[in-house]
């Protein structure tokens, strides 16, 4: 009888407890893709893992001692001096406070990071997944959903150095800055829409994650990170070509709007907004598209 | 929990096909190198072929079959990492595995953590885990081992950590394949004592192996795949009889021989 009554609510990958006893209904997918519902409540019941797995990782990185902390910050604070230097002194500074020239990097810079680093950590988080993606039944989006975890974990203490920095240098701060909620909102969307791509990427060519990095510096010269979008706007014009490049890359309007809110302390462009969301969209359906329709193949391929 | 005489499994027309690169390392490079040429460079293996058989609660099944038979193909597909590609599979009941590639999902990080992180992945709450942890522990017996990263392991530790995990999880339905080789002597006799009581507890358990002494000593029930062809099931001692005698006489006689 229990079997019956089972057998009576069950829809495809649904699992139901009759008295106590859950049952599993498992059949081809319908186009490819896994029963959305069910996977995605799958993934929202199991977000403690994700958590868990992105403080593991960190640890493993030696992220969570408090040199490693530091490094967090030191690094990108490097990194960006390195970038400074570049600007300020073979192009020439516009500004007088070299401060002020300061935070326009570290703000388009540590943005981006954040970007780069749910990118490069999702493309080996399934590779690297290893004997679990073959021996364990679970929505693998939960482990780019941790790189994302990761790398927010690692974003949070370089905007405490940026504020530090934004009111050294005698920056504004407005009503305007509630627009970085939004704005953090669409380019984590985007960046997690990456994320699922080239994790699934990196299972049929293994070179992804080793390739990564080259795509990864050529974005940054082609985004707001180093200039603002004014700035640049005002040295492409004429060359079309160059320009529309520039606006085609969705960090344009993602870092674009970004830094309009932080460092002119004014509400971002709605075109830019809305540009930026319209790509946020368009990445996530597409990532989570690539992402859901092969997942069944990694377990074969890893 | 399930009693016996309730459904426990049903597999039905049951088909799996995948495919399978056939390059040891697929690269983007590689993939350029040889645009053009129109190599294939994947293979579709059909691994389970219309497989049907179902199994009620308190059966330990036991599942025979050459290397390349399906078998592991199926077990992963009960316990939902693989869906099928055609047919339809039924469990009733929680699920544990002790697969023989072992748990783990990053071997940089320590025993503790992987175990944790397992429970996690299977939809367990956090306190739940973190309690099961202690009998796992206990029962692995590995020591000071569990706080340290998993590389370290020898192979050992290994098999006898996963199955701890596997048989604690509280399975209605337990999938084992070829792990009961765990660990040395001791832990041998521990692992056996542990799968007693699985099975006097009426718990179902589906046993993938190619030792036909733990199929004859634990199954009452077998199953016999051929290249991902069900070609008989019944009582154990039959089916491994047939199985052993086709093993010896080799497939072309015995083909004839069904003509």
């Amino acid at each position: 009888m229990v079997v019956l009554d089972a057998e009576a609510s069950q829809v495809a990958g649904r699992a139901g407890a009759v008295e106590g006893v859950p049952v599993h209904v498992y059949e081809p997918y319908a186009a490819h893709l896994p029963p959305l519902r069910t996977y995605l409540r799958e993934v929202g019941e199991r977000r403690r893992f994700a958590y868990r797995m992105a403080h593991a990782t960190l640890k493993g990185r030696n992220y969570e001692t408090v040199f490693g902390q530091l490094w967090l910050v030191i690094n990108p604070l490097l990194l960006a001096a390195v970038y400074f230097m570049l600007v300020t002194v073979l192009a020439g500074s516009q500004h007088r406070n070299p401060l002020m020239g300061f935070t326009v990097i570290l703000s388009g810079l540590f943005s981006y990071y954040y970007t780069r680093n749910i990118i490069q950590l999702s493309s080996t988080s399934i590779t690297g997944g290893g004997k679990m993606i073959m021996n364990m039944a679970f929505p693998k989006a939960l482990l780019p959903l941790s790189s994302l975890f990761s790398s927010f974990m690692m974003y949070w203490p370089t905007l405490v150095v940026y504020a530090v920095a934004h009111l050294a240098a005698g920056r504004a701060v407005g009503l305007a800055f509630a627009w970085l909620v939004p704005i953090f909102v669409v380019q984590t969307v985007f960046s997690f829409g990456c994320g699922l791509l080239f994790a699934a990427m990196a299972v049929y060519f293994r070179d992804t994650s080793s390739l990564l990095p080259y795509a990864l510096r050529i974005w940054i010269y082609l985004s707001p990170v180093l200039f603002t979008v004014s700035q640049a706007k005002l040295k492409l014009a004429g060359n079309t070509w160059l320009l529309w490049i520039f606006k085609v890359n969705p960090l344009y309007p993602i870092i674009g709007s970004w830094n309009q809110v932080i460092l002119e302390d004014r509400a971002p462009d709605a075109v830019l907004m809305l540009y930026g969301t319209a790509w946020a969209l368009v990445s996530l359906v597409g990532g989570a598209w690539f992402f859901l329709s092969r997942e069944r193949e990694f377990a074969y391929r890893i | 929990m399930p009693t016996a005489s309730e459904l426990a499994v049903k597999v039905e027309h049951l088909s799996i096909t995948y495919r399978a690169s056939v390059e040891k390392v697929p690269t983007l490079k590689s993939a350029i190198k040889r645009a053009g040429r129109r190599e294939r460079m994947v293979k579709e293996i059909a691994a389970v072929r219309d497989v049907s058989w179902r199994i009620d609660h308190g059966t330990v099944l036991g599942v025979v079959g050459a290397n390349g038979a399906g078998k592991s193909t199926m077990l992963r597909a009960i316990a939902g990492i693989l869906p099928p590609t055609r047919g339809r599979i039924e469990v009733h009941g929680r699920v544990s595995t002790l697969l023989a590639l072992g748990v783990g999902f990053n071997s940089q990080l320590t025993g503790r953590e992987n175990v944790i992180l397992g429970g996690l992945a299977q939809g367990k709450a956090e306190a739940e885990v973190e309690e099961k942890y202690e009998e796992i522990a206990a029962f692995a017996d590995i020591g000071e081992f569990m706080d340290m990263p998993m590389k370290s392991y020898s192979s050992g530790m290994y098999q006898r950590l996963a199955f701890s995990v596997g048989v604690h999880m509280d399975p209605d339905i337990l999938l084992v394949d070829e792990a009961l080789s765990a660990g040395d002597a001791a832990f041998k006799r521990k692992a056996a004592r542990k799968m007693d009581e699985l099975c006097r507890a009426a718990r179902t358990i589906i046993l993938v192996s190619h030792g036909m002494a733990s199929v004859r000593e634990m199954a009452n029930h077998c199953l016999w795949l051929h290249k991902g062809k069900l070609m008989d099931q019944g009582e154990p001692e039959a089916i491994i009889a047939a199985y052993m005698r086709f093993l010896e006489v080799g497939e072309d006689a015995f083909a004839m021989e069904d003509v």
